[in-house]
């Protein structure tokens, strides 16, 4: 356009008409195409209708399941149609993986409807959400370009898949009568079918369960006892700290712990077995009674996923990666609030760099953005552009509504006190307690703990523990580790590497297998199984459990795993 | 975010360039009197366009091309009147524009539709066959020629046409200088700056208007949040330093 410009005056000043009339064209045409490019920006692109269905369904929200593959089919249409060109892109929430096909298009020649189909499948367990379609448009010639964002907004609680671990069943038969399911044997007496004992009668015991024969053969009044029948109750108290909350989705350690604790608990309910839950962190705990069948299984799995969409950490102070990852959501998802036209920066003398000037701005925006989307009052923009503790807390917020997992750089995941192990532990042990002090016998408790970083505050879990073992509960001790693998000094080769970072790892790697050593032998001191990374080994070990107290047997399994 | 997606490889940017100005000297050379000094020139405000358009390939750079062409012009054209070469002009014009309108579509039609070796061998092994079989579809051909000018093409008639309707109906004026003590082309540039600033204020007024009206009532909110924040901002600002610090200093 300058270009023009200063061609047409030169050319009409100087008089050289040929200069002046390819310098006016050039100015007129690009007129013509910046008037047509905004008919289309206001009158095409409002008309645009966006349809969304995922896995067939059309609808705002439902359910998926983590690591399935589901087809979106993406359509466009508009009275008016869509003008070339343009590239259209869905936009995918980061609990959303790319796996087939494909989510942008390029639409070079005039459509009516335009059509997309790819495949993705969730990470981890949380919401997800497919806020809409980003549509690029540029002018044929590639001079202007303007982004317009079509709001469809689809929200999806996503559940935690599982597995069936095959469990080991013996192969001879070792006892009389098959009690109904759901229910075992406890060597306990009661009034099971299975003989426990015989022994000399006591005056107060039912004439009935007095043993004639043998009275009779030995000249002494016996009385017969046979065992219980009882149900095996799991519970299973899962880690939902902020430590197991952070990273991507898919690879924190609560999916982990979801993933293991949705297996066992399938395992449990196809045998009949009650099973409950307990979801504790730093600030207390919450307990789901235990209860079976498929709606219960459905409850326990939402839970999950509730507890894993819930707050964050306290707030940090902000930082420009926050910031950084703020502006870029708010500006796919809202980009026309963000706009400088609608948005407008006050002005200030101070600061003068340029640098500074485009962070001021930018920081305005955002708070003036976050003051509307939380429909705070008006004052709160100004005091957001200016409160540090306030902002970071807000963009945190919007950060996680937008389905954003809390992620590094924007918190770090040590020290800044989220290994808080006292606050942790303690509502984890009056959850035991609690558990003990309502339960029966023969009950198993599964802990799906983060302890790796806990190994010295453990004494504060061991007195609840070895409560729950003096009641005869079963307790099996499940630790996800943040690299999916088990701590194992014979993975470690002996020669040193190169390199600063495999340095590092190979240091953290040994600080884990050390914490797990010492974990280890400090619960089996007491007899209680621990397990790292929860994968389908660590269920088995939880199966196991369950098998010997459905057998009703006392033996305990070894500690070291 | 500028949406057209950046070329792949430099090799691949200066091949594109490199043939683009190569139709840019074959038309110069056609347009314009040859000679010695216009070839030195020519040469020298190829290679700067070259590296011009080589750094800057991912931004619109049609104009670039064009460079050349004004700066020869501005340097060589001789100045009279409009009468003397009308139709001349216009044809330099047109081609001239032609070649930026083309070139533009062409630039982003390839960026967006980018294609593999083994795609383009595939292209053009069909399309051997396909005049091997004498299948060749010439009305098709044509059809997909029109169409990929469409609209642009017609737009870029139409500015031709204006700009030439404008130099026409706004003459220079002889008398200026005793009228008005203009020299004839300021007053011609004045006449001709006042008339199209009209114009393209008229337009942009109404296409403003009908932004703001179609803003939705959260978008009509944050400009008046953030205009009612702009008026009182000083004095707001200072409030809420003070009662930051004041909180600030309560946490221990």
């Amino acid at each position: 356009m300058v270009l023009g410009f200063l061609g047409s005056i030169v050319g009409i000043l100087r008089g050289q008409d040929r200069l002046a009339l390819i310098s006016l064209s050039i100015l007129c045409w690009l007129f013509l195409e910046w008037i047509w490019f905004r008919w289309r920006i206001d009158i095409q692109l409002p008309q645009l209708k966006c349809c969304r269905k995922v896995n067939g369904s059309a609808k705002e929200s439902g359910v998926l399941w983590t690591n399935r593959g589901y087809e979106v089919v993406l359509e466009i249409t508009g009275s008016r149609g869509l003008s070339a060109i343009a590239r259209i892109e869905d936009m995918l929430a980061e609990n959303f993986e790319f796996v087939d096909g494909a989510n942008s298009i390029f639409v070079t020649h005039n459509e009516t409807s335009v059509k997309l189909t790819y495949t993705c499948q969730p990470r981890g367990v949380g919401t997800a959400t497919l806020p809409g379609v980003a549509i690029y448009l540029t002018d044929p010639c590639g001079m202007f370009w303007h982004r317009h964002f079509l709001s469809c907004q689809q929200t999806f609680q996503v559940l935690t898949t599982f597995v069936d671990v095959d469990e080991i069943h013996p192969v001879n038969k070792r006892v009389n009568a098959l009690p109904p399911p759901g229910i075992h044997r406890l060597q306990r007496a009661g009034m099971g079918s299975e003989l426990l004992e015989l022994r000399e009668y006591v005056p107060g015991d039912p004439p009935k369960s007095i043993a004639w024969k043998v009275s009779a053969r030995r000249d002494q009044l016996m009385t017969i006892q046979y065992e219980s029948e009882v149900p095996v109750r799991t519970t299973l108290f899962i880690d939902s700290s902020i430590s197991t909350r952070i990273g991507g989705f898919g690879a924190r350690l609560f999916d982990q712990l979801a993933f293991t604790a949705a297996s066992i608990a399938r395992s449990a309910l196809s045998s009949r077995d009650p099973v409950g839950m307990v979801l504790f962190d730093e600030h207390g705990s919450r307990r789901i009674e235990s209860g079976q069948g498929e709606r219960h299984f459905y409850r326990l799995l939402k839970e999950m996923t509730a507890i894993s969409n819930r707050g964050g950490p306290p707030s940090a102070s902000i930082n420009n990666d926050m910031i950084d990852l703020a502006w870029q959501v708010a500006s796919d998802q809202y980009p026309q609030w963000l706009s400088p036209s609608v948005n407008r920066v006050p002005f200030t003398w101070f600061p003068i760099l340029p640098h500074s000037i485009r962070k001021w701005h930018r920081r305005f925006r955002l708070a003036a953005f976050l003051s509307e989307l939380y429909n705070l009052e008006l004052q709160s923009t100004l005091e957001l552009a200016l409160d540090d503790g306030r902002f970071a807390t807000y963009i945190q917020k919007f950060l996680i509504d937008s389905g954003y997992a809390w992620l590094e750089p924007a918190i770090d995941r040590r020290g800044r006190g989220f290994h808080d192990c006292i606050a942790k532990l303690t509502p984890l042990k009056e959850a035991i307690t609690k558990a003990v002090a309502r339960g029966h016998d023969n009950e198993l408790f599964v802990i799906l703990i983060d302890l790796i970083d806990c190994t010295n505050e453990i004494s504060t879990l061991i007195p609840a523990i070895r409560t729950a073992l003096a009641r005869h509960h079963r307790v099996a001790v499940i630790c996800p580790t943040p690299d999916f693998r088990r701590p194992d000094s014979k993975n470690l080769s002996a020669e040193l590497p190169a390199e600063e970072r495999e340095l590092l790892l190979r240091a953290e790697q040994l600080r884990l297998n050390e914490a797990a050593d010492r974990l280890r032998r400090r619960l089996s001191q007491i007899g209680v199984p621990v397990t790292f990374a929860a994968d389908q080994k660590s269920i088995r070990m939880v199966l196991a459990e369950a098998d010997l107290a459905r057998n009703g047997r006392v033996t305990h399994t070894r500690g070291r795993r | 975010m500028n949406p057209l997606p950046a070329p792949t490889s430099v090799i691949l940017r200066i091949l594109h360039a490199l043939g683009l100005f190569c139709v840019v000297l074959f038309i110069m050379d056609l347009v314009l009197p040859s000679s010695l000094e216009l070839s030195v020139f020519l040469y020298l405000a190829a290679g700067l366009a070259l590296a011009a358009t080589s750094l800057f390939w991912s931004s619109w750079w049609g104009v670039v091309l064009v460079v050349p062409i004004l700066l020869y012009l501005l340097r060589w054209e001789p100045r009279q009147g409009l009468q003397s070469g009308m139709l001349d002009d216009v044809f330099v014009t047109g081609l001239v524009m032609l070649f930026l309108v083309l070139h533009s579509r062409l630039t982003v039609d390839s960026l967006f539709q980018k294609r593999t070796w083994k795609q383009v061998r595939q292209r053009v092994r069909d399309d051997i066959q396909t005049l091997n079989e004498g299948q060749l579809n010439l009305r098709a051909m044509i059809r997909d020629g029109i169409g990929m000018i469409d609209l642009a093409g017609i737009r870029c008639v139409s500015s031709i046409a204006i700009a030439f309707a404008i130099m026409l109906l706004v003459p220079e004026d002889p008398t200026s200088v005793t009228r008005l003590r203009l020299t004839p082309g300021g007053l011609r540039a004045i006449s001709i700056g006042i008339a199209l600033g009209g114009v393209v204020f008229i337009f942009s007024t109404i296409i403003r208007a009908i932004g703001w009206r179609r803003l939705s009532p959260s978008e009509s909110r944050i400009y008046l949040r953030s205009e009612a924040i702009s008026s009182l901002f000083v004095e707001l600002r200072s409030v809420w330093k003070r009662r930051i610090k004041s909180r600030q200093k309560r946490k221990p």
